[in-house]
């Protein structure tokens, strides 16, 4: 095995036969998998007829409905508005995190919260429409992936700021009664299962409103996965506080700076610093939680993708459909973990 | 824990606070500084009340510098930033004061550089303008030198000290190092077990102890006990006054290794146990024949007799200090 590349060769012989009964095992997914994808593949091209026939992926299929499995319901005509709205969003998303992983000249911290309000607001306003001559589009038929995104980022822009201030409320020790609700607040949405909390969001937020005004089911599932992940941002940004030197508030207090200056201008940029490994990984979960929604009725990927094989002429096709969104999920996460990976070396390298 | 501590410094003086680790002399700082609050007793600075029972001006309001150990730069502003984070005004005026002081400090061409990228001089001199920035009428200094390289010390301590003194700023420092206190401080204050043992001139702390632990916190010393007849203590290196003390009581005469003279014409005769030289002195250590108690001599040069070797020992009643015997 001389010339066997170094970190190919095994250590010992155990670990030559677990490697070995590994890829014994791999090696039937890996075929059957390639199988599908590309032998007994039906490509776009191919009549879409022929998918009866062959056992591999139906490209017809996802060339059809594409539009379907992202968009949803979303009137066929207006696509071009969710398609900007999730562009949008998506560069959003990529641009945040190669800004905070030290790609590129990083804007500051009102630059980017201005940045993320305006695409937000314009992701708003392309999928509602109702604006400048734009035909509205009511909240329910905002499918697919476009509300993914929304819902995402923006409960993830919105329980962030939150979680800065609960995680302040927590930690300060001047109002003792305030740190205590904080402290209730994190752990019970802590406690609570996701799922419960989105009920919560349907059912209960409504009745807590006047009667008379209706809350779109969007909505109201945002608020909840704002204030339930802004527990967990709180947390991890606590934990970024506790872990700064003492001396560093004293340092600040010492050089006659208010109190107000020493959290925003000291120990928050410090804090949110040392956090961001662990505030990208809580990001990672909101993201992949969203799917959740379905169960509440919002039509994210998962239910756009069950539309699409529920025509009755595509019935055999729902690997396919959760093949499309699968690969969307790993891919953005793929992206996330990237992101996080880059962080967490950055800040061993300081 | 700080039991009962009394001080005070006038305006451009440097008082060092100096003890044992664990002696109280951190957290006396750390309350003139107002980072932590007394249980009783006052602060005053400027004769203005800025800490008693029921009042607790917080250190933003205090007008002190305080200089940690560990230096506590911001380690998200570059050396600039850093300087002027304390200052007030329009922000030209902000950057001119902390570009004088990186001047003064000799780290001008840092400016932009980030404190991880400095080295534990290069941080401590920016530690240093950071804390002169917003002109304080008090420099609080805990430690600020025991991070630095040996060879590197004497020299940031007298830049250091230099800079203080053009600002006309009033420094009380912390250290456990009596050579550091010796050499930066006007005066010393000597703590021990949340108490302070004796305050005074670096030569009045150190030549005229106020007991056996205050004299060997500078030095090794050399010990000879005896009890007090007619007002004096025998001992074999001769008779010492005993001012004060009670006739028959059990006494001890302390004295430092430089003040043991050799070869003189001293009573008392010691055999050499071994001797080192040590650079700008040599140690000898003698037994006083007799199987009397061991002593050590300091002396300049190399003096390096042969273990084994008697010669005579002496001791100025002048050099010598006598205590009730403790412990």
């Amino acid at each position: 095995m001389g010339s066997f590349p170094r970190r190919l060769r095994p250590a010992s012989l155990p670990a030559l036969i677990v490697s070995l009964a590994a890829l014994l095992l791999c090696l039937p997914v890996a075929a059957g998998a390639l199988r599908w994808v590309v032998a007994d593949a039906v490509w776009p091209w191919d009549p879409a007829a022929l998918c009866a026939e062959r056992a591999g992926i139906c490209w017809p299929f996802i060339t059809e409905k594409a539009g379907l499995i992202f968009f949803g319901t979303y009137p066929h005509d207006l696509l071009w508005r969710p398609c900007m709205a999730s562009l949008l969003l998506c560069a959003l998303a990529v641009l945040t995190g190669l800004w905070l992983s030290g790609r590129g000249t990083r804007p500051g911290a009102a630059g980017l919260a201005l940045l993320w309000a305006a695409v937000l607001a314009a992701a708003l306003v392309l999928l509602g429409g109702g604006v400048w001559g734009m035909v509205p589009v009511g909240s329910l038929r905002w499918n697919g992936l476009p509300v993914l995104l929304l819902l995402s980022l923006g409960s993830v822009a919105l329980a962030f700021p939150l979680g800065v201030l609960l995680a302040l409320a927590r930690e300060q020790d001047r109002n003792r009664l305030t740190a205590w609700l904080a402290a209730c607040y994190i752990e019970t949405a802590r406690g609570v299962p996701m799922l419960t909390v989105l009920f919560t969001g349907i059912f209960v937020l409504p009745l807590m409103l006047p009667s008379g005004s209706a809350l779109p089911p969007v909505a109201a599932v945002l608020v909840a996965l704002i204030l339930f992940h802004a527990a967990y941002f709180a947390e991890d940004i606590r934990g970024g506080l506790r872990a700064l030197p003492r001396g560093q508030a004293e340092a600040a207090q010492a050089l006659g700076l208010s109190r107000r200056s020493r959290l925003g201008e000291v120990l928050l940029p410090q804090a949110i610093r040392r956090a961001l490994p662990s505030i990208v990984n809580s990001v990672i979960g909101a993201y992949k939680d969203t799917s959740l929604v379905v169960v509440v009725g919002i039509h994210d990927l998962t239910a756009t993708a069950r539309m699409a094989f529920s025509d009755p002429a595509w019935r055999a096709q729902a690997l396919e459909g959760y093949f499309v969104i699968g690969l969307w999920f790993f891919m953005s996460c793929a992206f996330l973990s990237m992101i996080g990976r880059r962080l967490q070396r950055r800040e061993a390298g300081q | 824990m700080v039991e009962a501590a009394t001080l005070s410094i006038g305006a451009g003086e440097c008082l060092c606070l100096l003890g044992p680790s664990g002696c109280g002399k951190s957290t006396t700082l750390r309350m003139i500084a107002g980072v932590e609050r007394p249980d009783a007793g006052e602060v005053r600075l400027d004769g203005v009340r800025v800490s008693a029972p029921g009042l607790h001006v917080p250190p933003e309001a205090r007008s002190v510098g305080l200089m940690f150990q560990d230096f506590a730069l911001f380690p998200h502003l570059n050396v600039a930033r850093n300087v002027a984070f304390g200052l007030d005004g329009p922000r030209p005026a902000r950057h001119a004061r902390a570009m004088d002081l990186l001047e003064r400090v000799g780290m001008a061409r840092f400016a932009a550089a980030f404190p991880h990228e400095l080295s534990g001089g290069e941080q401590q001199r920016v530690a240093l303008a950071r804390a002169l920035a917003p002109r304080p009428r008090l420099m609080l200094m805990d430690e600020p030198f025991s991070g630095l390289d040996n060879r590197l010390r004497d020299g940031i301590r007298d830049q250091t000290l230099a800079l203080l003194r053009e600002e006309g700023t009033a420094v009380l420092m912390v250290t456990h190092e009596p050579e550091e206190a010796m050499r930066m401080a006007d005066r010393i204050v000597l703590m021990r077990a949340g108490r302070i043992v004796q305050t005074g001139a670096p030569h009045e702390v150190y030549n005229r102890p106020v007991d056996r632990a205050a004299a060997a916190f500078f030095s090794d010393i050399n010990l000879l006990q005896g009890r007090v007849r007619n007002g004096a203590v025998a001992t074999p290196l001769g008779s010492f006054a005993a001012p004060g003390l009670a006739e028959g009581e059990a006494a001890e005469v302390v004295s430092r290794p430089q003040h043991l003279e050799i070869g003189g014409h001293g009573a008392a005769r010691g055999r050499v146990l071994r001797a080192r030289f040590l650079g700008r002195e040599s140690l000898v250590e003698f037994v006083l024949e007799g199987d009397g108690p061991r002593l050590q001599a300091m002396v300049p040069g190399m003096v390096l007799p042969a273990p084994g070797e008697v010669f005579a020992l002496g001791l100025r009643p002048e050099n010598c200090h006598v205590f009730a015997r403790t412990g």
